[in-house]
């Protein structure tokens, strides 16, 4: 008991990063199944970044789709990039972080896209940004909202 | 140019690298270059220990003791400070202190030396001593620590934790806090061969009070080797006293007895070699009887204790 009361800092610690290597880990494995499976199923909607397209038909509709996310990091993650922070390097464990954010606003994109019933997304861009009380101020990275948007079109049948 | 709807085959964005590999590197990389710094600025305290004038010390101390809880001097303390202070020779290094022993109401058993000259003492520590030898020991152990400014050695490699912690994490992270302070706390103890060097230094300027308090004490260990609970006194003396004074004294003995020189005024009771015979016979009996099971440190101190009590009674 004494040994806990004199190392509780250092116990919260290690349990915080435990609870942040096993949730974390639930919840990316979770999270890339439902994005591959949602991928498979929207894999026929196409989406470019060019401004136009090489179908000539007539466009009957256009409008603006967008999908945007945030995500969190876990305390595991935080720890293994503040460490990477000392030797450089890439920061694997933020790679994934990113990936996931990526492929989930396009995907929500798309969703929104046939929704409307376009044929294409054209003009797709993204944006990242980071979110948390204090990101820009201690150059640290809570969670990243990713933002994807384009037009979708809709093209006149004939 | 024709669309064709598939979804690549691997995602090359992502390392497969798992994340408790990738840990298991960088922690090791951490603790190797800490470990190197550390020792590097450990050596260069040590260094510049001799040269820190004791009005800096003095200062330092001052910023110690604010940070212990409800410490007040205590006068009866100071005074039988003093009293070993006037056995010491004229060349002593200690001389260039002014002593004050401070009273702390936390419930540990323990006595630390802080910077300056000031010793304080836990109440844990006072309702242990049976004695005043006890206490005088305590006392002598401390002043053995000023002798060899280990205080300013740890509060040296202290300061070199909190500068590593600082500029790898930054001045106001948790990360550094808590490294720092994980640290800070292991290094706050001294190490092995300091508290044995303290004892020793204990041992040289006052042999009399250290022989009685470390006999009445073994006594204590012994008997009540079974029932040692963490933080008592036993164990204070297990880490502290028993390694160099059973080595120290036993050696000191068998290569001819105690040094001459004026017995200490604390010393009140002392043991008749027909009384320590009947003690040590008790204690051994109460020994043998017990159901505990030796670790190597302990058996080797038990089969340790014949030779000296032989030495002693010699």
């Amino acid at each position: 008991m004494d040994f806990i009361l004199q190392n509780l800092d250092l116990i919260v610690f290690l349990l915080l990063v435990a609870i942040g290597y096993c949730a974390g880990s639930f919840a990316e494995k979770r999270h890339y199944r439902s994005i591959r499976r949602r991928e498979q199923e929207l894999v026929h909607l196409p989406v470019v970044t060019a401004a136009g397209w090489g179908d000539q038909r007539e466009v009957g509709e256009a409008g603006l789709v967008y999908g945007s996310v945030v995500i969190s990091i876990d305390y595991f993650k935080r720890l293994l990039a503040i460490l990477r922070n000392i030797f450089g390097g890439r920061v694997k464990s933020y790679e994934s972080l990113v990936d996931r954010a990526r492929r989930e606003a396009v995907l929500r994109m798309k969703e929104q896209a046939q929704k409307k019933g376009a044929d294409i997304v054209i003009n797709m861009r993204m944006e990242t940004s980071m979110i948390s009380g204090r990101a820009n101020r201690k150059r640290k990275v809570g969670s990243i909202e990713v933002i994807a948007y384009g037009t979708a079109l809709k093209q006149r049948n004939g | 140019m024709k669309f064709t709807a598939r979804l690549p085959q691997e995602n090359h964005n992502v390392s497969s690298t798992h994340p408790l590999i990738e840990l298991a590197w960088l922690l090791g990389g951490l603790v190797f270059v800490v470990g190197l710094v550390f020792l590097v600025l450990g050596l260069l305290a040590d260094l510049a220990v001799s040269r820190i004038p004791v009005s800096l010390e003095k200062r330092l101390g001052d910023i110690g003791l604010g940070s212990m809880p409800a410490s007040e001097e205590n006068g009866d303390l100071t005074r039988r400070l003093e009293e070993l202070l006037v056995c010491l020779p004229d060349d002593s290094p200690l001389h260039q202190y002014t002593f004050h022993v401070y009273l702390s109401g936390q419930s540990e058993v323990n006595a630390v030396a802080l910077p300056g000259g000031v010793i304080v003492v836990y109440r844990g520590l006072l309702k242990e001593v049976e004695s005043e030898n006890e206490l005088a020991m305590v006392l002598a152990h401390e002043l053995g620590h000023f002798a060899h400014r280990d205080h300013l050695r740890g509060l040296g490699r202290g300061l070199g934790v909190v500068f590593i912690s600082t500029v790898l994490f930054g001045q106001d992270s948790s990360t550094s806090d808590l490294v720092a302070k994980t640290l800070l706390s292991y290094q706050s103890g001294y190490s092995k061969e300091q508290e044995e060097a303290a004892d020793q230094f204990g041992l040289e300027c006052w042999p009399d009070v250290m022989v009685m308090w470390g006999a009445r004490r073994i006594s204590l260990f012994v008997s009540s080797v079974s029932r040692a609970r963490a933080g008592s006194l036993t164990c204070w003396l297990r880490t502290r006293i028993l390694r160099s004074v059973l080595t120290g004294l036993t050696l000191r003995y068998a290569a001819g007895g105690m040094r001459s020189g004026q017995p200490s005024p604390l010393i009140r009771c002392s043991l008749t070699t027909r009384r320590l015979k009947r003690w040590w016979a008790a204690e051994l009996s109460d020994y043998k009887k017990s159901r505990f099971q030796m670790t190597a440190d302990r058996c080797g101190t038990v089969f340790f204790l014949p030779a000296f009590f032989a030495s002693v009674l010699r």
